[in-house]
């Protein structure tokens, strides 16, 4: 008896799968026609949620840079679920390595292949793929599906990576300005009681440094290496675009003329500064050779402080690195500039089969908070744990830490780790509302015409840049050689270039 | 007498010569010997004593933390190995056995599209379509991206050393010995097999060689083709290493310290992976030089 109603059980339970197979068969085939094409007429998403099975299945690729992650098919499975669900897309995440991140990338532009959701940054060669023709036109597409990134994305992110009026990236939401500060040891400045409410500017640095290297042997006061340069931090230029094409304004002030870096007298005063640091042993004498992050240095107890672009938190962040207090010094007041807009934006390629999925994908990310923490975080209960509601501790982080955060959807919905500040992001939209915009917000250079001339100039910087800015040679006989093989290499051209464009823009904007 | 210490003077000088070229020697092989010694000694080396004191010869501290480090999760390293091994054992068998028969082909005077075929493979050392075309062949219409056929077709044949082959054959290997295993009743196959091959083993052997380092020392391909990370090979499982601390170290300032540089592996750990790269090759080569010379002095006889 028993037995056979088991057996009943079963082949009407089998019944049951094939007919519902059957069914989803059924709708699949009777989309591949209609769905696809209505799909895009529907208005906002909540209407879609609802007609979900009315859309045929499409799997939206993801392709950021960063390193393969172990569990990776794993957390898609768990992506897959949610989106199933409300848009019946899979997903298909394509971290790919840094190094091999802008080879892949032309490859797979020049050679048309299928991609949906691409990352990409001002400092990525944002203008160029779109100058190309690499990525869509977004503006139609986000009224359609968008509604959530319209909804939560600050204007000045809408309308900061808009090239030539059209938007071709999303922006992701996350600190829209940047401040220069010091990062510091917290228990030297402790020890020494160092006044930090006197520090206004780097040349204020010098008395705590000073301390320092007197009383703490064998601790570089002020650490420097390439790309980790103060002059460069504390310069407060704006060079819309490229750091390393000449012809830049300052981002805080309300002058709209491109000039030449070195025609600022401050800039000039921190090189020297550098070089004097240098040489009387504040700064570490390999500084334009070095390979060594600040981080190491600092975690080896090698090193006090380092310059660096800040944001409310910052120090935290670093502490969990270092396992070292950290205190963070604001020095300068926070700004935006075109390269903090568009600093990570994800775009939708020109050959994605379905960029209308693409798009709900990418609303969904600044919007669903379960699907953006899988993507970011891993699985709850393997990756992580929830300590709190809003409050997550790391478990294991070998199979998944893509660490992706800042380059996907909206960082706002982002959990919090176990150390951080649970104010992080009030403090971070307070920091965003109170920075001081660039006059040269929204634009952003296009150097197609002076190529030569940069390419040039791109070589010159090799030689120079990084050993002015370490403070490795003496800038009062260096830099009038550096401007000489600059002007040479046409350097005025190039920054009236940039101003034709530039007033162009002004024009436009108007 | 006036000779003997002519003779004396000879041997004083060929003495002479003797420690010159020695010296010379030693100084070449220590200048090749030291930074590979280095690497392994960095590698042997704690991370702290490499930033308090620099890369040094005699570590300050010694420390297997970097092997261990790499060894706490060997599977991607063993599986590049892996991809690496059969990559190249298959490339060097394949690529030997086609490159012969083209340059066989190609190397007799009583084929009359030789010079044709000679043409077809000599053009693309002077013209190539570039790496865009390149890659739309093999991802598009091969359909071979992401697979291991991607890292193995590129190399398998190789235009200068088919060449050199084909003059091997046409120089070594006398046309009347053709002709008369011919009269004797040798099939073109048995020509080639019993006949030129193992009269050609220098060049098999050079070629070989030349191949496998060729296949072993691959990084590219992986890096167009390849995007899950269990098929690359091993030297470009070490070389992302690197592009990936060059590029972040680069791009630092425009990310606004997003990205921490501090996940970044330390110096011992690209150290260590680069022994581990180059450790297989140090123990096989001595191995494939013995046949090689074997291989040379063959020839030499015979010739």
């Amino acid at each position: 008896m028993k037995e056979r109603s088991k057996q009943v059980l079963k082949s009407s339970a089998a019944l049951l799968l094939v007919s519902s197979v059957a069914l989803t068969g059924c709708s699949k085939s009777g989309t591949k026609d209609g769905g696809a094409t209505t799909a895009p007429t529907t208005p906002a998403a909540t209407v879609e949620a609802s007609k979900a099975p009315a859309l045929a299945p499409y799997t939206v690729s993801l392709r950021y840079p960063g390193t393969p992650q172990k569990d990776e098919q794993a957390v898609e499975e768990a992506i897959n679920k949610i989106l199933t669900k409300k848009i019946n897309a899979t997903i298909d995440l394509q971290p790919i390595d840094w190094g091999a991140w802008e080879d892949k990338l032309n490859l797979m532009f020049s050679s048309n292949e299928k991609a949906d959701l691409v990352f990409t940054a001002s400092w990525q060669n944002h203008g160029q793929y779109v100058h190309k023709g690499a990525f869509l036109a977004l503006d139609d597409l986000l009224v359609k599906h968008g509604k959530d990134i319209q909804k939560s994305l600050d204007p000045a992110f809408l309308k900061g990576v808009q090239i030539d009026g059209k938007t071709y990236g999303i922006a992701t939401n996350k600190e829209i300005a940047s401040n220069t500060g010091i990062l510091m040891r917290k228990d030297l400045v402790d020890k020494y009681k160092f006044d930090l409410t006197k520090v206004k500017s780097m040349a204020d640095l010098e008395p705590i440094f000073n301390t320092i290297k007197e009383n703490e042997k064998g601790v570089i006061p002020f650490y420097v290496m390439e790309s980790i340069m103060p002059a460069q931090y504390f310069s407060d230029f704006d060079s819309a675009g490229d750091v390393t094409v000449p012809g830049v304004l300052l981002k805080s002030g309300t002058d709209t003329k491109f000039k030449d870096q070195f025609e600022f007298p401050g800039f000039v005063e921190n090189i020297k500064l550098t070089y004097k640091w240098a040489q009387s042993g504040i700064i570490n004498k390999d500084a334009a050779t070095t390979k060594t992050t600040p981080e190491e240095m600092i975690k080896a107890g090698k090193a006090f402080a380092y310059v660096s672009g800040l944001k409310p938190g910052k120090d935290k962040e670093v502490e969990g690195n270092v396992k070292v207090p950290m205190l963070q010094l604001d020095i300068t007041k926070p700004t935006t500039t075109t390269g903090d807009t568009t600093g990570s934006m994800l775009a939708i390629s020109k050959t994605s089969k379905d960029p209308d999925r693409a798009m709900m994908v990418l609303n969904l990310l600044h919007s669903d908070k379960e699907l953006l923490n899988l993507v970011v975080y891993g699985i709850e209960g393997t990756h992580y744990k929830k300590v709190s509601d809003n409050v997550i501790e790391d478990m294991n982080r070998d199979g998944y830490n893509p660490g992706n955060n800042w380059m996907i959807g909206n960082q706002f919905l982002n959990y919090l780790g176990k150390n951080e500040d649970p104010q992080k992001w009030e403090k971070f939209k307070a920091f965003n509302a109170s920075a001081i915009k660039s006059p040269a917000l929204g634009f952003l250079f296009n150097g197609e015409s002076v190529k030569n001339e940069m390419a040039q100039i791109t070589n010159i910087n090799k030689q120079y840049f990084n050993a002015i800015l370490t403070g490795s040679v003496n800038p009062d006989e260096i830099i009038p050689q550096y401007q000489e093989k600059l002007i040479k290499a046409g350097r005025d051209k190039v920054i009236a270039e940039k101003q034709k464009q530039f007033d162009e823009f002004l024009k436009n904007k108007k | 007498m006036n000779k003997r210490s002519d003779m004396a003077k000879q041997h004083e000088g060929s003495r002479l010569f003797g420690y010159a070229t020695h010296f010379i020697f030693i100084v070449y092989s220590l200048i090749c010997v030291i930074p590979v010694l280095l690497v392994v000694s960095v590698s042997l080396s704690s991370s702290e004593s490499i930033t308090n004191f620099g890369y040094q010869l005699i570590p300050e501290t010694f420390s297997l933390s970097a092997y261990s480090y790499l060894l706490k999760d060997p599977t991607e390293l063993f599986r590049a190995y892996g991809v690496t091994v059969v990559v190249t054992a298959t490339g060097m068998l394949l690529s030997l056995a086609i490159m012969t028969a083209y340059a066989y082909t190609i190397s007799r005077q009583d084929f009359k599209a030789k010079n044709f075929f000679s043409f077809y493979i000599f053009f693309p050392m002077l013209f190539n379509g570039g790496i865009v075309p390149f890659y739309i062949i093999y991802t598009q219409y091969l359909g071979l991206k992401n697979s291991l056929w991607a890292l193995i077709l590129p190399g398998i044949v190789n235009s200068f050393y088919l060449l050199i082959m084909r003059t091997f054959f046409q120089t070594t290997i006398p046309s009347a010995l053709i002709e008369s295993a011919k009269i004797d009743g040798a099939g073109e196959f048995r020509t080639l097999f019993q006949i030129v091959i193992p009269l050609s083993l220098p060049i098999l052997a050079t070629v070989g060689m030349f191949t496998t380092l060729g296949y072993w020392n691959e990084w590219f391909m992986s890096l167009i083709f390849i995007d899950v990370p269990s098929k690359v090979s091993i030297q470009y499982l070490m070389y992302k290493t690197i592009l990936n601390v060059q590029y972040l170290l680069q791009h630092n300032s425009s990310m606004s310290g997003s990205k921490s540089l501090f996940d970044l592996p330390t110096e011992s750990i690209r150290m260590a992976m680069c022994v581990m790269g180059m450790a297989p090759m140090v123990v096989v080569y001595p191995f494939f030089q013995k046949y090689y010379v074997k291989g040379l002095t063959i020839g030499a006889v015979k010739g």
